[in-house]
């Protein structure tokens, strides 16, 4: 399974240092535009996170792009004739993905903290002693975002990668794949609402974070991602013909 | 024997495209699977090689169910060009020592020195027949013990099909049988020690190919216009 993502990688990295080194050569050149210091800082958090935003839509657009080629391209068949089950596969590209975000925000990040020490932004600190003030936890708060993050991320490929499989398994050689995938994606979002809202009578708000509600929410989030993987894999395993 | 096939069938919506396939496939030897365009060749090897799933019927690869087991033994080429476009050369060979236990890069290296096809190259940069070459340099280097070959003559210059011919010769050993299929049968005919011979899904014949040159006293290719053309 690793295989697989390590071949991703080795298809994309020079790509994916081509666009780290684009960003760092944007955020310098912003030092050397003669900005006021509050200008500077200003447009150092804009444009961050503007770019971030960017890489975060190419990315996920990749994911599903990838996908797309190894259930409906003649590539596919480089990976379906490997000995990996569907899980597996799915698996991948499911890990795979979550990679690629914990890489870019580790980017992002490392990007953040290296200007907030050149501009002496203190913002860190800043932000710290606003969360206390609020009473909650700032470690507690970072996990429950990151994990938001994760599994909502996780939850809608799984969705995505669940409809264009069922497009796969029930029309064979049909041309409007794409289109009917999105349907599906649809209406399996729809049933996603549907057993969540069954599933879960509270909302999550900011008062909830860090409490044993938000932690049953994710729990439930986690059974119908798993539910989901499970016939995803199942179906990419048993039933769809490569 | 390494493969049974029992009453197997294929359907896609309501076209049958496989009837009741019984075959056994033994060791050691080279296997012709001819019939024209569209009469179920792919299909069938693309069932055995678990990229498509039969509707009835019982596949065994070496007394396995196919699955992920089966993969492992199994080496099938597509006729497809079915390379990731990012590749080299040297990735794919990579890519198939990474995922197959019984791939043995030095053979594939070797092959691929013999005709001629650099390691740093783009896939996508190679002719067809090169790309020919190299899928049948990737799938005989797997010490595989079912090889299925599909239509690896397709549209390559005859120098290119006396090198695949000679590549598929030489791994041909008695731990494997490989199967060919195509419908340009003066291409395969003297490589070939089986023939099975399939007609809109059916096999019609099945035989030893000496055999069946002994007793009808003719040619591989003649005995295939009886078959399909009532010549």
């Amino acid at each position: 399974m690793f295989n697989l993502i390590k071949y991703d990688w080795i298809r994309k990295w020079i790509y994916a240092l081509s666009g780290l080194v684009v960003i760092i050569f944007i955020n310098i050149g912003i030092y050397f535009k003669g900005y006021s210091p509050s200008e500077q800082i200003g447009s150092l958090v804009g444009l961050n996170m503007l770019l971030f935003f960017i890489s975060s839509v190419v990315l996920f657009v990749l994911h599903v792009r990838k996908m797309n080629k190894l259930l409906f391209s003649e590539e596919g068949q480089f990976t379906f004739l490997t000995p990996l089950n569907g899980y597996e596969i799915l698996g991948a590209n499911l890990i795979g993905a979550l990679l690629d975000i914990i890489m870019l925000l580790v980017m992002f990040l490392t990007i953040f903290f290296v200007n907030t020490f050149f501009n002496d932004m203190n913002i860190v600190n800043e932000a710290v002693s606003y969360i206390h003030v609020t009473g909650v936890d700032v470690y507690e708060l970072i996990m429950t975002i990151l994990v938001m993050v994760f599994s909502g991320y996780s939850m809608l490929l799984v969705t995505i990668f669940l409809s264009m499989i069922l497009v796969k398994t029930l029309f064979y050689n049909i041309k409007a794949k794409k289109i009917l995938s999105f349907v599906v994606f649809i209406f399996v979002s729809k049933f996603n609402s549907m057993i969540a809202g069954m599933l879960n009578n509270t909302n999550i708000r900011p008062e909830s974070i860090g409490n044993e509600v938000l932690i049953m929410s994710m729990i439930k989030v986690f059974m119908l991602l798993l539910f989901w993987y499970g016939i995803s894999g199942y179906l990419l395993e048993k039933k769809v013909s490569a | 024997m390494i493969t049974k096939i029992e009453n197997l069938n294929k359907k896609f919506y309501n076209k049958q495209v496989l009837s009741n396939i019984n075959l056994e496939i033994e060791k050691g030897k080279i296997y012709g699977l001819l019939g024209p365009n569209g009469s179920g060749k792919t299909t069938m090897m693309r069932i055995v090689a678990n990229l498509i799933k039969n509707t009835t019927g019982n596949v065994e690869v070496n007394e396995l169910k196919l699955g992920k087991q089966t993969k492992n033994i199994v080496a099938f080429m597509p006729t497809s060009n079915f390379f990731p476009k990012w590749m080299k050369v040297k990735n794919a060979v990579d890519y198939y020592n990474d995922f197959y236990d019984d791939f043995d890069r030095e053979k594939c290296i070797e092959i691929l020195e013999k005709v001629d096809i650099e390691m740093g190259l783009k896939i996508k940069s190679l002719s067809t027949g090169m790309t020919e070459k190299f899928k049948i340099a990737l799938t005989m280097s797997r010490n595989a013990q079912l090889i299925l070959l599909d239509e690896p003559f397709n549209g390559i210059d005859i120098i290119a099909k006396e090198d695949i011919k000679k590549i598929i010769v030489e791994n041909a050993t008695e731990e494997n049988a490989t199967i060919i299929s195509s419908h340009l049968i003066d291409d395969i005919e003297p490589i070939l020690d089986e023939v099975i011979m399939i007609k809109k899904g059916e096999i019609v014949l099945n035989d030893n190919v000496e055999k069946l040159r002994e007793e009808k006293e003719m040619s591989i290719i003649d005995i295939y216009k009886e078959v399909f053309l009532n010549v």
